[in-house]
């Protein structure tokens, strides 16, 4: 047998063939053991969970005070969920109660222990803005609101005119340097091709979770090396046609990347940690699983992505954000225990992204249409839980945070205060925080607080 | 010179793609155009195609009745078996054109089993399928009130909202959104119209979609066959929605560009009149032939070529608005779309990723295989991030907008074709190869006793799967793995699995 990794090398050093792309390949060799001296506090990692369709934020976390619950219920009718349901809390400033939804115990516990954190009302803005001025219309909002596609792009890109670009490999450009000999990208998507991990240089790598790392069919005899060598050298011919270079460099990456991971993965013993058998489940064991060896992989910055479907809740809410909500909670209670098992639940922080929110006032199917401003929730030892951070909108039809009548709260806190609060955890220099989010000027501040 | 153990049958297959029978369609050309009009190419089409000519061509698959699409079998209620036939009928069905544009207008107008129960699938399929040809207006109708579709945007039970409720947005955002107008206005070339800021011109605001979800209220299933008619039916997948009048906002509702529709009207006014509105708007002729042009031909159209189209979209010669036939016919035989059929070379930027559904279909097509209704394709495909008939969302499996890594053009395909999955239909072209595939049968003797010879071998290849365009570069680097291959057998996979795993093979130009 032999690996698709010693075929690379193969290629690398043999054959006197020019394998240009491959020579970034940059096996871990004696200058990547010293990477085995760094310690757990030189790592950090991020984690997106995107929850694509529009999370209502509104059932997530809702605010327990008599006046505000009162509101929430009268507004809510039939989606409103029973305070007795709720799973109750204290913010640590002020002391507001609030209660999450059933099926987020994890995120209560977590809450409750100081590592988990709700950052309230956050969007998609171009500048602060109010009611007035929005309805007014003579100011510069991000385009198609309320489009799936834009604003699960726009969470994304953090700007609303795309230079194909995401902020995670805008940061990712950014602290490269620090993974510095390593070669795999500094950004995994379990979960497909995501702009969030599109750099200006960062170019993400991706896993498909249960599927083989290596390609198929090669067992070492020299008609499998010379077929192994023939189509990496398909993949270097120029053809002088945009998107055959395209298909050929994603499959070099795919060549490359998963050869090296492969064998920072080979010989790593199986998680304690049980995960479900979920999708979700299933994406954040193999972030795990590659945290585990990030001292084989030589990295000390690592961000993340992974998502999780189906919450465009038109119709019948109260099952499909139940159900939704029970697997996330789950998989998210797992992947924590799992950075405690592997000592580094100081060092990755678990965020939350979607769409956009939903309209507090329901619809005649029992679901909830497409808004805007959301809670979303940051998970971690490092950060500064037990708190609500940003600005709790009014629950109030027509209210000063309504966008129109039906409960679309237009954001207190922007996502790129949110993503700026992230990214300079991770280490990314305030200096290079415009280049990141070009439009983080606009806002007073820079960072929410609630990471260390 | 030639080989001596040629079998008959790849003599024969050899000697119609050499044939000059038409003095307008080469070999190469008739190839290509069945990579954009059918699933790919097969010896016999090429032929066959070259003899009658592209028009000639057209109006035999116009004509051509439309593949069986079959039922889920009761009591089993899964997918599978349509999964499986769609390969049957994509590999060996006659109505190639038919079957490639409905599979177009089915990533427009998106359902999904992720949402769907498998039985309201089949009569969708059959619904886009006899549309196919026929007119854009009387596809937005159909669509509107097939029940898959009132059940997977939430149009069915749809009912005038009481105090404190809002009508359902879901039918009415996405039809403007995805399958007809777009979110911003659009110059008669597709490309977006702005302000004096440079920015783009929404098409429509929150106001409209609001006014569409009442206009199109009041609509439940068909009742079923014998069943007492209610206000809100039991699913019946096999009949169009009907109107409950109880149910209808009879409110006025201004919709699209200050047209109003009346107070007082019923289900079936308001919905119809919404519908013409949204069908007239100019932004439909671009918008859905830009993506139409994507699908079939090229994913970076220039606006000329989307002008061209769309204006035939808007009359189609006769007077007629939205005449899906002349629509097709005006994409396929556009000086673009043939202007790079070999001995001409395509243009830098032209063609598309073959998607999961066309890739498998087009691979077993030109090598000659042949697939068995009891087959495992469905799940190779659905690896590569096409899970047939259940996209992620109504977003479908990848946007018209996706870009590739340099930002400018567009590549919608390889939304879904990540690093990994790129691996995976590698993976998939070896198991095809090494008869791994349950259900698909791949006859390699003709490959084989070609082995011998590489360059026989190669020019057979590049005519079934490169248009007879083949690089040299590419040849060469195949004869480098053939020749350290021991066996005519291993010669021949070795030549397959690299041509066809290849980038210049996956995107097809």
């Amino acid at each position: 047998m032999i690996s698709r990794r010693q075929i690379l090398q193969l290629a690398c050093c043999g054959g006197g063939l020019a394998f240009g792309p491959f020579g970034r390949l940059g096996f871990r060799t004696f200058g990547a053991m010293s990477a085995f001296a760094q310690t757990t506090a030189d790592y950090r990692a991020l984690v997106c969970v995107f929850l694509f369709g529009g999370n209502d934020g509104n059932n997530l976390i809702v605010p327990m005070d008599t006046a505000s619950y009162d509101a929430y219920q009268q507004i809510r009718g039939s989606l409103a969920l029973a305070s007795s349901s709720l799973l109750p809390v204290t913010a640590k400033t002020g002391g507001r109660g609030f209660g999450f939804h059933s099926k987020l115990a994890n995120v209560q516990k977590l809450f409750g222990s100081g590592q988990a954190a709700v950052v309230a009302n956050v969007g998609t803005l171009v500048k602060p803005l109010t009611r007035n001025e929005y309805l007014g219309g003579n100011t510069t909002v991000p385009s198609n609101l309320f489009s799936h596609s834009d604003q699960q792009l726009q969470w994304q890109a953090s700007i609303s005119a795309q230079n194909g670009t995401g902020w995670g490999g805008r940061v990712a450009d950014k602290v490269a340097w620090m993974n510095a000999p390593a070669t795999f990208p500094t950004f995994l998507s379990v979960a497909g091709n995501a702009m969030l991990g599109q750099g200006g240089d960062t170019q993400p790598a991706t896993v498909s979770p249960g599927q083989p790392l290596n390609l198929t069919g090669f067992h070492g005899t020299p008609a499998d090396n010379a077929r192994m060598l023939a189509l990496q050298q398909l993949l270097t011919l120029d053809t002088g046609a945009a998107l055959v270079q395209q298909a050929s460099g994603t499959m070099q990456r795919g060549l490359t990347d998963s050869a090296t991971l492969e064998k920072a993965l080979d010989g790593a013993p199986a998680l304690a940690t049980a995960f479900p058998t979920t999708s979700i489940g299933a994406q954040l064991q193999q972030i795990a699983q590659v945290i585990q060896v990030r001292n084989e992989l030589g990295m000390r910055r690592q961000i993340f992505f992974c998502s999780l479907g189906g919450f465009d809740t038109h119709t019948a809410q109260l099952n499909s954000q139940d159900s939704l909500f029970a697997q996330l909670d789950a998989a998210m209670g797992a992947f924590v225990s799992a950075t405690q098992e592997l000592g580094v639940e100081q060092s990755v922080t678990l965020f939350t992204e979607s769409d956009f929110c939903r309209t507090l006032q329901p619809n005649t199917n029992g679901g909830t249409d497409h808004a805007w401003g959301s809670h979303h929730v940051v998970v971690g030892g490092a950060v500064k839980g037990g708190d609500v951070y940003g600005t709790f909108p009014q629950l109030a039809l027509g209210g000063p945070d309504d966008a129109g009548s039906a409960g679309r709260w237009i954001p207190t806190t922007a996502l790129d205060q949110y993503g700026a609060t992230l990214a300079s955890w991770f280490g990314v220099a305030t200096a290079d925080l415009a280049y990141v989010f070009p439009n983080l000027a606009n806002f007073p501040a820079s960072n929410v607080g609630f990471l260390g | 010179m030639r080989p001596i153990r040629l079998t008959v049958l790849t003599v024969c297959a050899l000697a119609a793609l050499r044939a000059q029978n038409s003095p307008t369609v080469t070999p190469g050309a008739a190839a290509r155009f069945l990579d954009q009009a059918a699933w790919g190419a097969t010896p016999a089409d090429i032929a066959h195609l070259q003899q009658v000519g592209f028009d000639a061509w057209l109006n035999e698959q116009f004509a051509m009745p439309p593949s069986a699409i079959p039922d889920v079998p009761d009591p089993i209620k899964s997918l599978n078996s349509v999964r499986q036939q769609f390969f049957v009928n994509a590999v060996s069905g006659r109505d190639q054109l038919r079957q490639r544009v409905a599979f177009a207008l089915g990533e427009i107008w998106v359902v999904s089993n992720v949402k769907l129960k498998s039985p309201a699938i089949p009569p969708y399929l059959r619904l886009l399928s006899d549309r196919a040809f026929g007119n854009y207006f009387d596809l937005m109708n159909a669509v509107t009130l097939s029940p898959a579709m009132g059940h997977y945007l939430d149009m069915v039970n749809n009912d005038k909202p009481a105090d404190g409720q809002e009508a359902n947005e879901n039918y009415a955002r996405e039809l403007n959104q995805l399958f007809t107008i777009g979110t911003v206005l659009l110059n008669p070339d597709g490309t977006v119209q702005t302000d004096g800021s440079g920015r783009p011109v929404p098409a429509y605001d929150q106001s409209v979609v609001q006014a569409f979800a009442r206009a199109f209220t009041g609509w439940t299933y068909a009742p079923l066959p014998g069943a007492q008619p209610r206000r809100h039916n039991p699913p019946n997948w096999d009949a169009p929605m009907v109107a409950v009048e109880a149910n209808h906002d009879e409110n006025a509702k201004a919709l699209l560009n200050g047209q109003t529709l009346p107070a007082g009207q019923t289900a079936e006014q308001d919905l119809h009149q919404a519908l013409e509105i949204v069908f007239q708007h100019p932004n439909v002729g671009p918008f859905v032939c830009q993506q139409l042009i994507q699908h079939l031909v090229t994913s970076n159209p220039s606006p000329a070529y989307v002008q061209r189209v769309a204006a035939v979209f808007a009359n189609n010669g006769s007077g007629v608005r939205g005449d899906l036939k002349a629509v097709i016919r005006a994409i396929l035989l556009d000086q673009e779309a043939r202007s790079g059929d070999p001995p001409a070379v395509p243009a830098a930027n032209e063609g598309h990723l073959r998607e999961p559904a066309f890739y498998v279909p087009a691979l077993l097509r030109g090598l000659g295989a042949s697939v068995a209704v009891d087959n495992t394709l469905p799940q190779f495909i659905a690896k590569q991030g096409q899970t047939l008939y259940a996209p992620p969302s109504v977003f479908s499996y990848f946007s018209p907008g996706y870009r590739i890594a340099d930002g400018k053009l567009l590549g919608p395909e390889f939304q879904i074709q990540s690093p990994s999955v790129s691996m995976l239909r590698a993976d998939m072209v070896n198991a095809l190869v090494n008869g791994g595939i349950k259900g698909v049968t791949f006859d390699q003797t003709p490959f084989t006793s070609l082995a011998a010879m590489p360059d026989s071998l190669l020019d057979y290849l590049s005519a079934l799967l490169f248009h007879g365009q083949m690089p040299d570069d590419m040849r060469a680097t195949i004869k480098t793995a053939m020749a350290a291959a021991p066996t005519g057998a291993m010669k021949a996979r070795a030549a397959i699995y690299l041509a066809a795993s290849s980038s210049q093979y996956q995107v097809e130009r």
